[in-house]
C-alpha cells in the first residue's frame, strides 16, 4: 500500500501539530488494518462482528498511539491491543466460555469421536487443507489463538506470550496441545495431552 | 519390541522437532526413532501437514466498508480532540483577558473593590477581547461561502478526468469530505494534478489519499478554518 499526503501551512501552530502527529498515526492504523481485521476474525469468527470489533481496537490503538513507548515493536504492540479489544467483546457477549477446553469436553465435545471412521481418508490434499483451516476455528480460544499466531502469523514464542500475556512454556504446552487436538478432530486420534 | 512409554516419550519430542527446539544429540535420536516406529512418523506426518495447512491459510481481505468506517471514526475523534484543544484556548484567552482586566481595574482604580459600580470602559475591553478572541478561532459564514467556492472548483477537477466517480459528498460545518474512486492508469495524473490545485488552494488544509492495488479509492478531505 501507498499512500500520499499533503498538508497545508496552518494558520495556528497548535492546529498544524495537531493534525500532523494525528495523520502519522491515521495512517499507522491503515497499515495495519489486514493485521488488526484478521486478528478479530480469528478470534470472534464472524465477519460482521470483527468488523465492529475491529473498528473499535483501531479507535483504542489510535488513542493510545501518543503512549506507545517502543518497549516493544510496534506489531506486536497493535496486536495485544486488538487481542485485548476482542476479548472484550467477548466477555460482553458473554462468549467467553470459548475459552475453556475442559468445558467443551464436559459438554460433549470429544475430538476422539471420528476415530473408527475417519471422514476424511478420502478427501484430496487441498480439501484437506481447508478442512485443518475450518477445523482450527472450532478449537476453543485458548489454543486456537497460539497455533494460529505461531503457525500463520509467524510469531515466537516470547512475542505470543507478551500479547497473551501469559509465560512462554505456557505458550508451549496450549501449541502442542491445540495441535493434539486438532490431529485428532481431523484424523480421529488421541488427545491425551503429551501424546 | 519398543516399549509403549519409550514411544510416548519420543512423541513428546515431535512438537519440540517441529519447532526446532532439539539439539543435534536429540535430533539424531529422534529421528533413528522414527525410522523404527510408524506411530511416530505418522504422528509427526500428521502434525507437518497441518502446520502446511494453516501457513496456507487464505488472507482475509479487509471489507472497503471498514476502511471507510475507520476513517470516518478516527476523524470524528480528531475533530472532538480539536475542538477540546480550541475550547482549552478560548477558556485560556477569557482568563488572561480576565485578569489582565482585573489587574488593570485593581491599579486604575484602588477603591474598585469597595463597592463602586463597574466603570463601562473596562467591560467594554473585556468584550472586546472577547470578541476578537472568537473570530481567530470560530469560522465564519464568509469562510463557509468561500470553502463552497473551492469545492466547485475541485469538482471541476475531478470531472477532467473521465474515470473519476464521487461516491459520496458530505457538506459540514467546517469540511467537506468525498469518498472518490479513481481508476489505476489515471491515479499518478490524478494526484500531480492535486498536489497543484492544494498549492493554488491556500485554504485546502489537507487531503489524504490511500492507494491499494485492485481496487483504488482515495479519501479526500477539505478543512476550511
Amino acid at each position: 500500500m501507498k499512500v500520499a499526503w499533503f498538508i497545508g501551512e496552518a494558520n495556528y501552530k497548535f492546529n498544524l501539530y495537531c493534525l500532523m502527529e494525528r495523520d502519522k498515526a491515521e495512517e499507522v492504523i491503515i497499515e495495519y488494518l489486514p493485521l488488526i481485521y484478521s486478528v478479530s476474525l480469528k478470534i470472534v469468527k464472524n465477519k460482521d462482528e470483527a468488523e465492529d470489533v475491529a473498528q473499535e481496537a483501531c479507535i483504542k490503538i489510535y488513542q493510545a498511539l501518543p503512549g506507545f513507548k517502543g518497549l516493544s515493536s510496534l506489531k506486536t504492540w497493535i496486536y495485544r491491543l486488538t487481542v485485548n479489544a476482542s476479548i472484550d467483546y467477548l466477555r460482553k457477549k458473554k462468549r467467553i466460555s470459548e475459552l475453556s477446553l475442559d468445558e467443551l469436553e464436559e459438554k460433549g465435545f470429544n475430538p476422539q469421536a471420528d476415530k473408527k471412521e475417519n471422514i476424511y481418508e478420502n478427501l484430496e490434499q487441498e480439501e484437506l487443507k481447508e478442512r485443518v483451516q475450518e477445523q482450527v476455528m472450532k478449537l476453543p480460544l485458548e489454543f486456537r489463538m497460539p497455533l494460529l499466531m505461531k503457525a500463520v502469523d509467524g510469531l515466537s514464542y516470547e512475542e505470543i506470550g507478551e500479547i497473551l500475556q501469559i509465560p512462554v512454556g505456557t505458550v508451549k504446552s496450549r501449541i502442542h496441545r491445540g495441535r493434539y487436538v486438532l490431529k485428532s478432530l481431523l484424523f480421529g486420534e488421541g488427545t491425551k495431552k503429551g501424546g | 519390541m519398543m516399549k509403549e512409554n519409550d514411544c510416548d516419550t519420543k512423541k513428546n519430542n515431535i512438537n519440540q522437532y517441529l519447532d526446532g527446539e532439539l539439539d543435534e544429540l536429540q535430533i539424531i535420536e529422534f529421528t533413528k526413532h522414527l525410522a523404527e516406529c510408524p506411530g511416530c512418523q505418522m504422528a509427526l506426518n500428521g502434525f507437518q501437514f497441518i502446520d502446511t495447512a494453516l501457513k496456507e491459510t487464505p488472507q482475509v481481505e479487509v471489507p472497503l466498508k471498514l476502511k471507510y468506517q475507520v476513517l470516518e471514526a478516527i476523524r470524528r475523534k480528531k475533530l472532538k480532540r480539536s475542538w477540546f484543544l480550541k475550547e482549552k484556548i478560548r477558556v485560556a484567552v477569557f482568563l488572561t483577558a480576565a485578569l489582565i482586566i482585573t489587574i488593570g481595574l485593581r491599579y486604575a482604580l484602588p477603591t474598585w473593590y469597595s463597592s463602586i459600580p463597574a466603570p463601562e470602559k473596562p467591560l467594554a475591553i473585556q468584550e472586546d477581547a472577547l470578541s476578537r478572541a472568537s473570530i481567530d478561532i470560530t469560522p465564519t459564514i464568509l469562510e463557509v461561502a468561500n470553502m463552497k467556492n473551492t469545492s466547485q472548483e475541485l469538482e471541476e477537477l475531478f470531472k477532467s478526468f473521465s474515470t473519476v466517480v464521487v461516491e459520496s459528498k458530505e457538506i459540514r460545518e467546517k469540511e467537506i469530505l468525498y469518498y472518490i474512486i479513481v481508476s489505476e492508469k489515471e491515479i499518478d495524473n490524478f494526484i500531480k494534478e492535486l498536489a497543484r490545485f492544494k498549492e493554488e488552494i491556500e485554504t485546502l488544509k489537507a487531503i489524504n489519499v490511500t492507494l491499494e492495488s485492485g481496487s483504488i479509492y482515495m479519501y479526500i478531505r477539505e478543512e476550511k478554518r
